[in-house]
């Protein structure tokens, strides 16, 4: 953004000895700004850090006050540990399933509902979209608890009634208290989604669009063939905010999942809550008692934090570059 | 049958339709009408039959009664959660846009800054940041501690300094409360520091180059273009984290709502009560941000 200024100051023409003065303060603003970001970046990456040494520690050497950074002793039992205290390849397959058929499915429905928005006048337009902005304001916690009981007993608004020898189905403990609100627009953060699609399909020149109708190709096949192939950035930010929200979710899940198996975050929760009773068990076998130090109970508590946020960090290291370029070209606000 | 063509106009309004329609549908069956049961749950008792589903008895305004005269933690719940958010909101917007600012430069070995500073919105969403700020070492050394022999000291030479320089309790309090959550504050201003960036780039470099060349420094260009030009992502972004901070689910009222819905059935009704009188206040400062922000703008031009 000052590079318009920095240009002109730079360039030779422009120097005159006024503008020479500015040299010294800028050199002081560089380092100013230096220290900054290291200071910053430090406090970013820090838990990361701090949560990888903490999870590889050794037990014995777990509360050596003199280790901080590098463990003298690499130990695999904590993951380990938390690994069985997780029941990680059960709860991470079903929070997979939830983050894969969560965000497909906000996806496409709401790169739908942004292009509807984004490329067409109806009446009322504006007021319509008032209620997309309404679903991002209204918290969840007003609605969750209706939510609950409609999910126990779901007949689809009296549809499945119609269905003879069919009431209701529980949908509670599946997948599908996020998939299903995901297929009609309005599941995890859906709002944001379709403003983010919104403004990037608004922002994009008709002239394709207008070329492919005199071709002969319906708004439909338009959109799947011209519109979507074009909107990479938006989809690459949708897609990332969408995986890391529906994997990271844990108030809904909390609510909805009631069975032993439940998504990684809630049973981070309850291992937590479990250390700091001071004791756990899991299937009869003692796995933390009152004399297990705080040190180890750190270290399993930290291993297990490290496994749940595994997933999403590993996809962001990925496609990180696409991301942060993605996030420039997208335009999230007007 | 011969049908008269649609005008164009009405064509395309129909199609938009059909792209909208997954919204409209959803608008209906997962948001307006939970809604409207929810404010219905909030003036019965709940009880439920497993095997026929549930049953909502009206009980008028009992439950906001319990909430309001009977359960002695609401109310202090309620204010704390207001106190914590006046202060809240505007350190993170702060710090959100000071955060945008730098990262909106060109230096070197910015890429990797741009994908450090990108992580809290991987994490701050998630229970593992709680969990690492949990941590009593952890966050003791990142608020300026030091562990020693396993114990921790609290550092508190920001304390003494505001002891010795004669400040009041009062401000010693909120002015530690601000430094120890400082690492927790900048982790949950991810989102809001994307949103600026984005409006940081949407202000037309031109604005810049004119104001250069008339004289003006990178200082008075911030005061006079770069903070007007953005307050509609501001507003944005207010909205946002006043939101995002009420319905944090560390937050005590939250915590509380919860905990009232995971014991028993019967409590729902209760429960839908503590939330909508928490929705209308929420409700109630958005509006109130909303007008400001309007008031602003009709100031301005």
């Amino acid at each position: 953004m000052f590079e318009a200024t920095k240009d002109f100051f730079e360039n030779k023409k422009y120097q005159n000895p006024y503008l020479m003065k500015n040299k010294t303060k800028s050199f002081f603003f560089k380092l100013f700004r230096l220290l900054f970001i290291i200071g910053l970046s430090y406090l970013f990456l820090f838990p990361l850090l701090y949560m990888i040494v903490t999870a590889f520690q050794d037990p014995a050497t777990a509360n050596d006050p003199s280790v901080i950074w590098i463990p003298k002793k690499l130990s695999l039992a904590g993951v380990v540990n938390a690994w069985y205290c997780l029941r990680f390849s059960e709860s991470a397959t079903l929070t997979a399933i939830i983050t894969l058929f969560g965000t497909g499915a906000s996806v496409v429905s709401c790169a739908m509902v942004g292009y509807g928005f984004a490329r067409f006048e109806f009446p009322l337009k504006n007021v319509i979209f008032i209620l997309v902005i309404l679903t991002i304001i209204v918290p969840t916690q007003t609605i969750i608890m209706s939510q609950y009981l409609n999910y126990w007993f779901f007949d689809f608004g009296g549809i499945l009634k119609l269905i003879p020898g069919l009431k209701n189905v529980n949908l509670l403990n599946t997948a599908w208290v996020f998939v299903l609100p995901a297929i009609f627009a309005t599941g995890l953060r859906n709002g944001l989604f379709i403003f983010i699609f919104r403004q990037f399909f608004s922002g994009q020149p008709k002239d394709l669009e207008e070329a492919a109708r005199i071709d002969g190709c319906g708004p439909f096949k338009t959109f799947v063939r011209i519109m979507v192939p074009l909107a990479g950035p938006a989809f690459v930010t949708v897609i990332l905010f969408s995986v890391v929200w529906h994997w990271n979710d844990y108030y809904n899940s909390a609510i909805y999942f009631t069975n032993d198996i439940k998504p990684v975050s809630c049973m981070l929760s309850n291992l937590s809550d479990a250390l700091s009773m001071g004791s756990a068990t899991m299937d009869g076998k003692v796995l933390f008692s009152r004399d297990t130090t705080r040190y180890a109970i750190r270290m399993y508590l930290m291993a297990g934090t490290m496994l749940s946020v595994l997933p999403p960090l590993l996809l962001y290291l990925f496609t990180q570059k696409f991301f942060t370029e993605s996030i420039e070209r997208t335009g999230l606000v007007g | 049958m011969k049908r008269k063509p649609m005008s164009l106009a009405a064509r395309s309004a129909w199609t938009a339709q059909i792209f909208i329609l997954p919204f409209y549908l959803g608008f209906w069956f997962f948001f307006l009408s939970p809604l409207i049961q929810s404010v219905r749950m909030s003036f019965s008792s709940v009880s439920v039959d497993t095997s026929t589903g549930y049953v909502l008895q009206n009980v008028g305004f009992d439950n906001y009664k319990t909430a309001f005269l009977e359960d002695a933690n609401f109310t202090t719940n309620l204010l704390n959660s207001f106190a914590k958010m006046a202060w809240q909101v505007p350190v993170i917007l702060v710090l959100s846009l000071f955060l945008a600012l730098i990262l909106n430069q060109k230096f070197h070995g910015r890429v990797f800054v741009r994908a450090v500073f990108f992580l809290p919105v991987i994490f701050a969403s998630g229970i593992a940041l709680s969990m690492i700020s949990g941590d009593s070492i952890a966050s003791t050394a990142l608020s300026g501690g030091t562990v020693s022999g396993g114990e921790i000291t609290q550092s508190s030479a920001l304390k003494d300094m505001l002891v010795n320089a004669g400040f009041n309790d009062k401000i010693i309090n909120i002015a530690t409360s601000i430094a120890n959550s400082l690492f927790s504050m900048v982790w949950r201003s991810g989102i809001q520091m994307i949103i600026f960036l984005a409006g940081l780039q949407s202000i037309p470099p031109t604005l810049y180059e004119a104001s250069s060349i008339e004289g003006a420094t990178s200082w008075e260009n911030f005061w006079k273009i770069t903070l007007p030009m953005l307050a509609p992502t501001i507003m944005i972004n207010m909205v946002y984290t006043i939101v995002d901070t009420f319905t944090d689910s560390s937050n005590s009222i939250m915590r509380q709502i919860t905990n009232l819905m995971t014991s028993q059935i019967s409590k729902l009704g209760l429960a839908s009560a503590f939330a909508w009188t928490y929705f209308l206040f929420i409700g109630l400062i958005l509006l109130a941000v909303f007008g400001i922000f309007r008031l602003i703008s009709k100031h301005t031009s």
